[in-house]
Formats: C-alpha cells, sequence, structure tokens
C-alpha cells in the first residue's frame, strides 16, 4: 500500500500576539483530501492559515508544507499552493487582463489561457476594474487566479462567507471539481459548516487557539450524536461520553462522543445524529464552560 | 520579481498623467523662454539688466533649471504604491506568491529608480534640445546638476522605502527625508545662512546658493555615491524589517 504523504502538518506550532494565543496545534492534512478548517470567528484559523502560508513568524514548533519546512526559505513551495483570503488582495483599480500580467510574471507555471477560462466560466469580465465587483465576483476571481497556475493545494480562508447560498454552492462546485484530481489538496477554513458538510474529508476543530477535534469528517460525525432525556435520566448518563450537556424545563440534550456505546447503553434514550455545526457549538460552550474558550 | 514590479507601475501609472502633464508644461515654458531670449523681451531685459551690473544669466539659468527639475521630482513618490497595497490589503496576497522577501524588497527599490531614471532621460534630453537652441544652460554641467538631483531621489526613495517598512505612515515616511535633508543642509550652511539672514545680505544667500548649484553641476559623483551607499543601507535594513515582519508586499 502506498504511503500517505502529508501536504500540511502542524506540529506544536506556537504564536502569541498576548492577547491570543495559538496554543501547541497539531495537525496533517493528507494529500488528495479536502480538509475542513472549522472554528467560530476568532478562534485562531487565519493565524494557523498565515503560519502556513509564512504571512508570520511563529514563536516555536513546525510547520510543514509538501514536507518541506517553512521557515522563510522555501518560497519556491508556493508555486503549488493557490490561496483564497477573505478579502479580495487585488487592488480595486486592476482589471482581470492586469491581474493576468502581474501573475503571468509571478507564477512560473502560470497558465492565461486557463485563467481567461476560468474569468468566462465564472461569468467575470476580463476589462472592468475588480473595485466594481460583488463581493461573490471578487471571491470568484480569487479563484480563477488560485486555479490558473497549477496549485496542488488550494488554501483558502473565509471563502465563502458573506455570500449568498446560490454563490456559495457555485463556489463548493469549482472546488468538487477542483478536488477530482487524486494530487489535489484543499485546506478550507470556514464557520460555515454546512460547506464544509458538503464537502470536506476532513476536519479540523478549532477553538479558543486550541485544537479541539480533528479527524475523519464521516467518523466525527458517526461518533459524535445529541442525545434527548429527562433531566432525572441525564445524571445517570457516564460522565466520560458527555462533551457538553444544556439542560432545560422539559429535559437535557447533549452532544455524546460515542453515540454507539449510548446506544448499547441507553437503550431508552433518544439519539440523534449530530450536524458538524451542533458538534461546533457544543465544544465552544463546554470551552467557555471549562473557562479555555 | 517581475510581476511586483508590473504591479507598481500599475498603482503609480496614474502619475505618469501627472509627469507628462509637467512635461508638457516645461516643454511649454522651455519653448517661450527660448523665444524670448532670442527676439523678445527677455533679451532687451538682459541687455538692459546686465548694463544695471545683475548677474542676470545667473538668475535665468537658476529658473530654467528650476522648471527643468519638476519631473525629475515627481518621479519620487514610490510611498503611494505602499498605500495602494495598504488600501487593497496586497500584503498578504503579495506574500502568498512564490517570491522570496528579499525579491519582494528588491521590486520595489527597482520600481523607484525605474522612475527616477526615466525622470533623468527626459530632463537630459530636454536639456540637450534647450542646450542647442539656447546658451542659457551647457549640457555638460546641466546633466551634472540633473545627475546629482536624481541620486537626491535615489537616496529620498529609500529612505522613504524603508521607512514604510518600517511601519511609518506614507504621511511620515514621505515628510521625515524631506525634514532630515533640511536638517543636514542647515547644519552645513547655518552660519552662513543665519549671518545672511540678520544682515539682510542677499548677496551672500545668492552665494551660498551659486555654491551649492555649482557643486551639483560639477560634482555629481559625490551626490551618485553618497545615493548608491544610502540604497544599498537602505536594502539590506528593509530586508531585515521585511523579514522579521513577514508577509510584506
Amino acid at each position: 500500500m502506498a504511503e500517505i504523504k502529508n501536504v500540511i502538518e502542524f506540529r506544536n506550532a506556537v504564536k502569541d500576539y498576548g492577547d491570543f494565543k495559538l496554543d501547541n496545534i497539531s495537525f496533517a492534512v493528507p494529500e488528495g483530501s479536502v480538509c475542513g478548517f472549522i472554528g467560530q470567528n476568532g478562534a485562531g484559523k487565519t493565524t494557523a492559515i498565515s503560519l502556513l502560508l509564512d504571512l508570520i513568524k511563529r514563536d516555536s514548533g513546525e510547520v510543514y508544507l509538501f514536507g518541506e519546512p517553512v521557515d522563510g526559505r522555501h518560497s519556491y513551495l508556493r508555486e503549488n499552493v493557490g490561496v483564497v483570503f477573505d478579502e479580495m488582495g487585488f487592488h480595486e483599480f486592476l482589471t482581470a487582463k492586469q491581474i493576468n500580467v502581474i501573475l503571468k510574471n509571478s507564477y512560473k507555471n502560470w497558465d492565461e489561457k486557463v485563467f481567461f477560462e476560468n474569468l468566462k466560466k465564472f461569468s467575470l469580465p476580463s476589462n472592468k476594474p475588480c473595485g466594481a465587483f460583488s463581493r461573490g465576483m471578487r471571491m470568484k476571481l480569487q479563484i480563477a487566479a488560485a486555479l490558473s497556475h497549477n496549485a496542488k493545494l488550494l488554501v483558502m480562508d473565509e471563502p465563502t462567507s458573506g455570500l449568498d447560498p446560490v454563490v456559495r454552492n457555485e463556489i463548493i462546485q469549482i472546488f468538487r471539481e477542483y478536488e477530482m484530481r487524486e494530487d489535489h489538496t484543499i485546506l478550507l477554513s470556514s464557520h460555515i459548516t454546512g460547506d464544509l458538510e458538503k464537502i470536506a474529508d476532513e476536519v479540523v476543530f478549532i477553538d479558543g487557539g486550541k485544537i479541539v477535534l480533528a479527524g475523519n469528517k464521516d467518523e466525527i460525525l458517526e461518533k459524535h450524536a445529541l442525545l434527548k432525556c429527562s433531566n432525572d435520566e441525564a445524571g445517570n448518563i457516564s460522565g466520560s461520553l458527555i462533551v457538553f450537556s444544556q439542560p432545560g424545563k422539559y429535559g437535557t440534550e447533549m452532544l455524546v462522543n460515542d453515540a454507539a456505546a449510548c446506544k448499547r447503553f441507553y437503550p431508552n434514550a433518544i439519539i440523534e445524529s449530530a450536524t458538524l455545526e451542533e458538534i461546533m457549538i457544543y465544544y465552544v460552550n463546554k470551552s467557555k464552560a471549562d473557562g479555555i474558550g | 520579481m517581475k510581476g511586483l514590479i508590473i504591479k507598481d507601475l500599475y498603482c503609480l501609472k496614474k502619475q505618469f498623467v501627472t509627469f507628462a502633464f509637467i512635461i508638457s508644461g516645461v516643454v511649454a515654458v522651455a519653448i517661450m523662454f527660448v523665444l524670448s531670449e532670442r527676439f523678445g523681451n527677455l533679451r532687451f531685459a538682459v541687455s538692459d539688466m546686465e548694463a544695471a551690473g545683475f548677474d542676470i544669466a545667473s538668475v535665468i539659468k537658476t529658473a530654467v533649471m528650476f522648471f527643468m527639475l519638476l519631473p525629475l521630482v515627481c518621479t519620487g513618490n514610490i510611498a503611494d504604491s505602499f498605500a495602494y497595497d495598504k488600501a487593497a490589503s496586497f500584503y498578504k496576497t503579495g506574500a502568498s506568491l512564490p517570491v522570496s522577501t528579499g525579491k519582494r524588497v528588491l521590486s520595489k527599490f527597482v520600481t523607484a529608480m525605474l522612475f527616477i531614471a526615466v525622470g533623468l532621460a527626459v530632463d537630459i534630453a530636454m536639456a540637450a534640445v534647450i542646450s542647442s537652441v539656447s546658451d542659457v544652460i551647457i549640457l555638460v554641467r546641466c546633466a551634472g546638476a540633473l545627475i546629482s538631483l536624481a541620486s537626491c531621489m535615489m537616496i529620498y526613495t529609500s529612505l522613504v522605502i524603508t521607512l514604510s517598512y518600517a511601519g511609518v505612515s506614507s504621511v511620515y515616511s514621505t515628510f521625515l527625508p524631506l525634514a532630515a535633508a533640511a536638517v543636514i543642509i542647515l547644519a552645513f550652511k547655518a552660519k552662513d545662512i543665519i549671518t545672511a539672514l540678520i544682515n539682510d545680505d542677499f548677496g551672500s544667500m545668492g552665494r551660498i546658493a551659486r555654491a551649492v548649484i555649482n557643486l551639483t553641476e560639477t560634482r555629481p559623483y559625490y551626490f551618485l555615491l553618497a545615493a548608491a551607499v544610502t540604497a544599498a543601507v537602505c536594502f539590506a535594513v528593509s530586508i531585515r524589517l521585511a523579514e522579521r515582519k513577514r508577509g510584506v508586499a
């Protein structure tokens, strides 16, 4: 069996801003996968992505991109990385044609034919200053650029936030097409878990600068469940199974971390599958209750 | 790196219009000046004032030089490209390109020097034309003065770039080098200038100005050397600053 290569690897990476700390994070993204990087606003997603792209210097730990250390000396690694930020990043007076000239002279593998095809596909004008574009168009322009230099890895920081559901769906479809190729990997950060649920293979959940949960998305969804019972019955549920519980007037709802065990031990309880959003909310509430969120 | 230089040129494109406008104005003034000096009022004014003992030739030469320096001065606005980058949040996009920090910094210096080189070339071409039809300026001396000023512009833009990488806002980064230059000039000639001002001695002031102009015309290599050293030091410092911060465009 072929060895699984990690395209991205964080090993105990730390970045301390004083008022916020990315605390000892470790996770890996295997080649060919779509990794959803989930967390609420301010959880540390952008900081982690900035470390990965060498936009900021880490305080300690290691970060690897395509197996090479990210240490300010390997700028050539970014030849294979397509990046989409939450802001457009291009000057508002530039047209797509001018952006093509800039990027053609920046990436060795820039394919202007693909770029103009992408513009056409996304219905983007090439002669209009991009300052006149809507948010959705700006995102699509960034994606068009990210997909035009044969990148093996797409890193996207909240590309779908602030977009209407139709555009979001279109963008998710573009990512799906990109991901069809075996050696293409995506790291997609978002707090809109519904988008990630549609496309992600792996999920890394970050909260308060710490990795709370990481692994295969289907396994995480399979393992976690929402257990509903009366407040009296809630006291009988084993603490080790409970992530966080929310007692209410008519009963208690809790997120459990081993759905199969719960079904076995508590056959009378109502056990429903949980969405990524529900899992995220319960873990965030747990962190807050523990005083670390 | 080429892509970033092109990006900066796009950013400074608006200044091409200003540049072209100024050149047109300077050319118009130069034509009027040459015609007047040959056939018009200036010709009579020169002979009358020379008869009265004024060094009118120097005054006219200074006036012509002043106009000719304008195109060169307006090429030094590299701080604008930093302001445009900041407004567009380009620092993240720029830093995600496969370009090393050193090359990113170099691209700013290359853009600045390209602009100055264009200004210098245009000015020298104009000086060549004016000197061929008028005796007011001598091409070699004028070229010397222009090279000296271009060197000063190199020093100025290098300082602006370094200050921008240090995080100084564009308002201050464009002002501080000018203030520094004024302080240096004053430090060298403070005594003479103050004495001349106290005594209302405009003759002395004129001599000081002529001495400075003479230095620029005959010793451009002093300025060029100072510019080369300053640019090299500023480049090294800018790289250090950019590497410390990372994520600069």
